[in-house]
């Protein structure tokens, strides 16, 4: 029988999720943290749960490693940070798998040596697709794409081949755009995918299945029946060791560009007509171009920056962001904003999303909360019914992923008294409780080529483009408002909504 | 797995299932008026049909994780020889964790009773089961079911056939034409399903199938019954046509016709010191002159809490269940 008549694969209808083309992941910076704390356990714990192909080779891309050292030092990061704890026997399974090239991506003798070892592989043990991970600085990303599609490894490559690249994408719109053009001249945008471990959470993903796939909150998901959306991400840590990092970024890149727009995006868009990853990102790109981009003497009206200084976070007293290990001691980066966003069009035009994201609040915690608008008439008018709050459903992202909905109900007794109630649905209570990481997820569907939790290129540039006004209007504003840690930011924060007759949810 | 704290807990001996009402209707209004954080949560009915001593620790297992992936109301059966009905109620709840969360609390109830009483285990039953929640009877190992009205009760039958000779397969096979059957030992299989798809993916090896002269299952231990379910699965999938299965010390095999008429040698042999993934360790198939063998590499069914992913209506995992069933369990019937 030829190949192109052989009967249809019998054994797949049974297979809800299928297993990834035979592969070699490349990781660029395999001796490096992002590898060890999340990548190479992501790969362990896949592999124990039977989710990755019988050929599955892992090729590390180090300067300083033979292949002793690197399968050494994964054995010691899988045992560190695997959420499944190590297990020998899983090990000795995968051990063999991890292979080392040795050099240095800023020369083009490693990408030829590269493309060698890979043929070699695929002529030695079978053909595999590459996906290349790019656990490197952000910096080196063109360079590295360009260094692959330089060998034959970029578009067309034959085998299949694919790039992973994690945020931040840019640090501004400019060099965001200079970014996908050099990556589009390597890859097409078909093999990008770009990571945002957001995207990889559980409720995040729940956010569109409770959307769509549940006709009662359609109807009501608009103007005419929410009152405002607030999106908050909150953190109680500080910048712990990423001080360099964070001083040059700040909040508004660190989580607003790309974590807060993708919230935006999911809790603003209309319906996909199928759940793949084009249909969902076209509605995705469509919200975020109906976000309205503020004049750059408009901004202080609608975004919100401070800095912590020192306070008590848990019982324990911090320091100030300026007293914080590599942070310039004059520096203006801001580790909170809020901001105001508009939605100019048919659905949410006038209904006005909150979004706020800061370090050293009191709490951990990244929850969108819709306030729905207050009935119309109340009917109760001899009754003593306070004040009434209105509906509001609080989407949980962490640490408690679920759902709540508040309602108002009256207190039993001989008097019309009224309280809010919630009805909370925690995943937890619901299903499994050990989720897969965020990491482990996203891998799995790079390796699957299925993209729908990825962001597309336009996205990232329609991210940008809202808050480059933003950036650009703050390069010349005053120093950011102060706020002590374990605070909820700074007061001028409040002000935001409280002109509105709004307040923010206490952290 | 260590069970949830206590809120609550009562006993009765030689009691009306009306006492057992009553004080479940007791307990849930102590919780309300309690107003300390915990509220009560079922998401589902669970009945345990009786089970023998030996299956006593699986019990336990499965019920004491409950309450953290599906809080039930789970009404446990238990047989004694003393003619009078016995129960119990537990409130268990699971702790708050940090202030300003909430406790899920879930209630179980044991009744404890003799054959005749449990023969009519859908009466004691229809009381205790809450409406609009799908109702689940799992039969730990070495059960069976007590009053066959129990099926017209409940949505989904939850077993593990993995240990074993596999001679529960026709009683399974059975069922499955009147209820869904949610079998762990298909769960822990899954890996195989998926490792065999791929396999097959290139066209090449899709070929090979109609060339197929000899599939090798090696299980692990004592699980020739997860053999022969994935042996049965490959049989039924790939269009051949069953054998009797003969069985020698461990070993067991059996002749498989093809579509084309062709043999197919079935030999399933037991690894004393496999680890296995499901229960098993490689799947070789053979032709002539070819062969693919899947190993099962790091995987491990381990992970995965199967039992909760069971008690959802539709777990991933159910697909090809019962074509695996039938064409196992006829390859026991021609052996008988």
């Amino acid at each position: 029988m030829s190949v192109a008549t052989a009967p249809a694969n019998p054994f797949a209808q049974d297979v809800q999720q299928p297993l990834p083309d035979p592969t070699t992941l490349v990781i660029f910076g395999a001796g490096g943290d992002l590898a060890s704390r999340k990548l190479l356990p992501a790969v362990y714990n896949l592999s124990l749960a039977g989710l990755l192909p019988d050929q599955m080779r892992v090729l590390g891309v180090a300067r300083r490693h033979d292949v002793h050292s690197f399968r050494a030092t994964t054995r010691e990061a899988i045992k560190a940070h695997s959420r499944t704890g190590f297990d020998e026997d899983a090990w000795k399974a995968l051990e063999p798998r991890l292979e080392i090239v040795q050099g240095d991506f800023s020369h083009p003798e490693l990408f030829k040596a590269l493309a060698e070892r890979l043929d070699r592989d695929d002529a030695r043990l079978g053909p595999t697709q590459r996906v290349f991970y790019l656990a490197v600085a952000p910096r080196f990303f063109a360079q590295i794409a360009k260094g692959l599609a330089a060998v034959g490894l970029g578009a067309g490559a034959d085998p299949h081949t694919r790039l992973m690249i994690e945020k931040p994408f840019g640090r501004d719109l400019e060099s965001a755009l200079d970014l996908n053009r050099q990556v589009a001249s390597a890859f097409d945008e078909s093999q990008v995918f770009r990571l945002d471990h957001y995207l990889g959470k559980e409720t995040v993903q729940n956010l569109q299945v409770l959307r769509f796939a549940n006709g009662i909150f359609e109807p009501i998901w608009n103007r005419r029946y929410v009152e405002h959306i607030q999106i908050t991400v909150a953190e109680d840590l500080g910048i712990q060791h990423r001080g360099a990092y964070y001083d040059s970024a700040g909040a508004i890149r660190d989580v607003i560009q790309n974590h807060v727009m993708q919230l935006v995006a999911l809790v603003g868009m209309e319906a996909p007509v199928r759940f793949d990853a084009d249909t969902i990102r076209d509605e995705k790109v469509k919200l975020l171009r109906s976000v309205r981009r503020y004049k750059p003497e408009e901004v202080s009206d609608y975004a919100v920056r401070g800095q912590y200084g020192a306070g008590w976070i848990g019982g324990e007293e911090v320091p100030a962001y300026l007293d914080e290990d590599a942070v310039a001691p004059d520096s203006r980066t801001e580790t909170y904003v809020a901001m105001r966003i508009e939605i100019d069009n048919w659905r949410w035009a006038g209904t006005p999303f909150y979004a706020r994201t800061g370090k050293r609040l009191p709490r951990r915690v990244t929850e969108i909360a819709i306030r729905f608008r207050p009935a119309p008439h109340l009917p109760f008018a001899n009754a003593d019914v306070g004040d009434v709050e209105p509906n509001e459903m609080v989407l949980s992202v962490q640490p408690d992923e679920g759902a709540s909905l508040r309602l108002v109900a009256k207190v039993p007794g001989q008097t019309m008294s009224v309280r809010p109630v919630q009805m909370e649905f925690k995943y937890g209570t619901s299903f499994l409780g050990d989720s897969p990481e965020a990491y482990e997820r996203l891998l799995h569907d790079a390796l699957r080529g299925d993209a729908t939790l990825f962001t597309r290129a336009d996205e990232v540039e329609a991210e940008w483009r809202i808050v480059q006004p933003i950036l650009d209007a703050w390069e010349s504003a005053p120093a950011p408002a102060a706020y002590e840690a374990g605070s909820q930011g700074p007061k001028q924060a409040d002000e935001l909504l409280a002109v509105r007759g709004r307040s923010w949810r206490q952290v | 797995m260590t069970a949830a704290p206590e809120l609550s807990r009562w006993r009765g001996e030689d009691i009306r299932l009306d006492a057992v009402v009553a004080e479940l209707a007791r307990v849930h209004r102590d919780l309300q008026d309690r107003g300390d954080g915990h509220a009560l949560v079922r998401t589902l009915n669970l009945v345990v049909a009786p089970a023998p001593s030996a299956a006593a620790k699986v019990v336990d297992d499965g019920l004491a994780g409950l309450g953290a992936h599906s809080p039930s109301r789970t009404v446990a059966l238990r047989r004694h020889e003393s003619d009078r009905l016995d129960a119990e109620v537990v409130l268990e709840c699971e702790q708050a964790g940090a202030a300003g969360r909430m406790g899920v609390c879930h209630d179980r109830v044991t009744l404890v009773g003799d054959d005749s009483r449990l023969e009519h285990a859908a009466s004691l039953l229809a009381p205790l089961l809450l409406s609009d929640l799908p109702a689940v009877l799992w039969l730990p190992p070495g059960s069976r079911i007590p009053d066959s009205r129990l099926l017209e009760r409940v949505h989904q039958v939850l077993v593990d056939s993995t240990a074993g000779d596999g001679s529960d397969l026709p009683l399974l096979e059975e069922l499955t034409g009147s209820v869904r059957v949610h079998d762990l030992a298909w769960g822990r299989l899954e890996f195989w399903r998926a490792a065999t798809a791929a396999a097959f993916a290139p066209p090449e090896r899709r070929a090979l199938l109609s060339r197929i002269t000899h599939l090798d299952v090696r299980y692990q231990g004592d699980t020739l019954a997860a053999g022969l379910l994935l042996a049965g699965w490959v049989t039924a999938r790939a269009g051949w046509r069953p054998g009797a299965l003969e069985r020698v010390d461990g070993r067991a095999h059996a002749q498989v016709a093809r579509p084309d008429g062709g043999q197919v040698a079935l030999l399933l042999t037991r690894d004393a010191e496999a680890r296995g993934c499901g229960g098993i360790e490689m799947l070789t198939f053979r032709s002539d002159a070819e062969e693919v063998s899947i190993g099962r590499g790091a995987a491990t069914s381990h992970l995965r809490d199967l039992f909760a992913e069971a008690l959802q209506p539709m777990p991933s995992f159910v697909r090809g269940y019962a074509e695996s069933l039938k064409a196992a369990t006829a390859m026991l019937a021609q052996a008988a």
